[in-house]
């Protein structure tokens, strides 16, 4: 018996360096799996110049590329990438990397209103799928239950991405708990709303403003750094986004853990984000 | 430790589910072609002795097809391949680098063991493209209709067999006389070994 455990390795780009050059570009696999499967692969665009006819190309673990003559043309190139069949890439005995080659760099980025500032990058290439561990068995509830939506809403004021005045330095991610109360729940996805001070009274669907990081019961971070929002929100209408998936599962007062790091510039804030944690509690019967 | 999981099942054997699966703008439609294209899909999806490949055609040597002229390819594949999905576009003739009505090319996919094609004639690239066309279609930061697949998966995965072959043919049929600016994209799934899979060797040595 195996048992699976969503997760997210991020390619961060906020480092590289703007310019046509052909970049090599790679993710280590964790060793605490047996294997990664990828399945969905998100955001080149967020790094590759596709205006300036940039080409991206993805490898699997053997070294051999995945698209032919280097990726093609740019309208399709920053596609969210569904993976069929899925990407192995081993973990546990014989470590490996995602690597990928984009010949033109140009990151995204927020850009503050302010001379002598430093823009937030929002550069990240996203490889989601699920981490396997053989020989693992899978959780069990100690009791008969059915499933009872059960959705936890979570509500904090936002900051700018880097450090008043000068928004060069930047804001450190905040870790926030909120407890998983009564019995076993299923977390099943994410939604976010954003009311910033650009938005007036609205509440609207973050983009590039927020990044997530998130641990499941056991404390095991679900993504090796922060994910942005709309890689993660499932009412998102920029992607096919639902994270975690497989769901996963917290003990009765367990706690979910996350981190926030704000991508959002001076000019947004204040704002506020809420973030509801949809899931079903296992409820005995 | 285990590591929670509330599906209890083998995980290697059960369904995927992900965005594209649980998408919730698709379950709805499960009468639509996509989400029924998905769940074939599924079984393909799990395949781990396969691994993805995608052709990009014409290469980038080739930046057009000139009026009236056909492009033709002979792609070698590993015999027991699949054909999963395709998708056309067509491109501008003076940049190549946004996205048209795709009307000038014509399309016809032949393979190469047994000599059948999969459509009884050229069709029309339009067939293969997904709407709306746009150079931003699917980058994030802008919207797009949620649920669109990025690519065409056909009705059954279309195997390919001896000696692994497939025959593709682009036609420039433009009515105005200018050159065709095209991508084509076929998804095949291709049988593979990993590299973990190879038997090990013993060290040389005396």
């Amino acid at each position: 018996m195996a048992s699976d455990r969503p997760f997210i390795y991020v390619l961060n780009g906020s480092d590289l360096i703007d310019g046509p050059r052909t970049n090599s570009l790679v993710v280590d696999v964790d060793n605490d799996a047996d294997t990664f499967h990828l399945r969905r692969v998100v955001g080149a665009g967020s790094i590759a110049d596709t205006a300036s006819g940039a080409r991206w190309t993805l490898y699997d673990m053997d070294g051999r590329a995945i698209n032919s003559d280097l990726g093609y043309t740019p309208p399709d190139f920053a596609a969210e990438r569904m993976m069929v069949p899925e990407s192995i890439y081993t973990g546990r005995d014989r470590s490996s990397h995602i690597r990928s080659r984009i010949t033109q760099i140009l990151r995204r980025n927020r850009t503050y209103p302010v001379v002598g500032s430093a823009p937030n990058y929002v550069s990240d290439i996203y490889f989601q799928g699920v981490k396997r561990f053989n020989n693992v068995p899978p959780y069990r509830t100690g009791y008969e239950w059915s499933p009872v939506p059960w959705d936890i809403p979570f509500t904090t004021a936002m900051w700018a991405g880097r450090q008043a005045p000068a928004y060069q330095v930047e804001e450190p991610a905040r870790r926030f708990n909120v407890p998983v109360e009564f019995y076993d729940w299923d977390f099943y996805g994410i939604t976010l709303t954003l009311q910033s001070a650009t938005d007036a009274d609205l509440w609207i669907e973050p983009v590039n403003q927020v990044k997530l990081l998130i641990y499941d019961s056991d404390g095991n971070a679900l993504m090796n750094l922060p994910v942005l929002d709309y890689a993660l929100n499932m009412q998102s209408t920029y992607a096919a986004s639902i994270f975690p998936c497989p769901p996963i599962t917290y003990q009765a007062n367990s706690v979910l853990k996350f981190e926030l790091t704000s991508c959002l510039i001076n000019t947004e804030v204040p704002a506020n984000l809420n973030i509801t944690f949809h899931g079903n509690q296992r409820v005995p019967c | 430790m285990t590591t929670p999981n509330p599906t209890n099942e083998n995980p290697a054997l059960a369904p995927i589910v992900d965005g594209f699966t649980l998408v919730p703008s698709l379950i709805p439609l499960s009468y639509q072609w996509d989400p029924s294209a998905i769940q074939g899909w599924n079984l393909l999806r799990r395949a781990n002795l396969l691994t993805p490949m995608e052709f990009s055609l014409p290469e980038n040597e080739i930046p057009f097809i000139a009026p009236y002229d056909t492009y033709e390819r002979r792609i070698d594949l590993p015999p027991g391949s699949y054909l999963q999905a395709i998708r056309y576009i067509e491109l501008d003739t003076a940049t190549g680098l946004t996205e048209v009505e795709p009307n000038g090319g014509q399309i016809r996919l032949t393979e190469g063991c047994t000599g059948v094609q999969l459509t009884s004639d050229f069709v029309g690239g339009a067939a293969y493209a997904i709407r709306p066309y746009s150079t931003v279609e699917y980058s994030p930061g802008t919207p797009y209709t949620r649920g669109r697949l990025p690519f065409l998966p056909l009705s059954q995965p279309r195997p390919i067999a001896d000696p692994g072959s497939m025959l593709v043919e682009i036609a420039n049929r433009k009515t105005d006389g200018t050159n065709l600016v095209c991508r084509l994209i076929l998804l095949f799934a291709i049988p593979c070994i990993r590299i973990d899979q190879f038997p090990q060797f013993p060290q040389g040595g005396k």
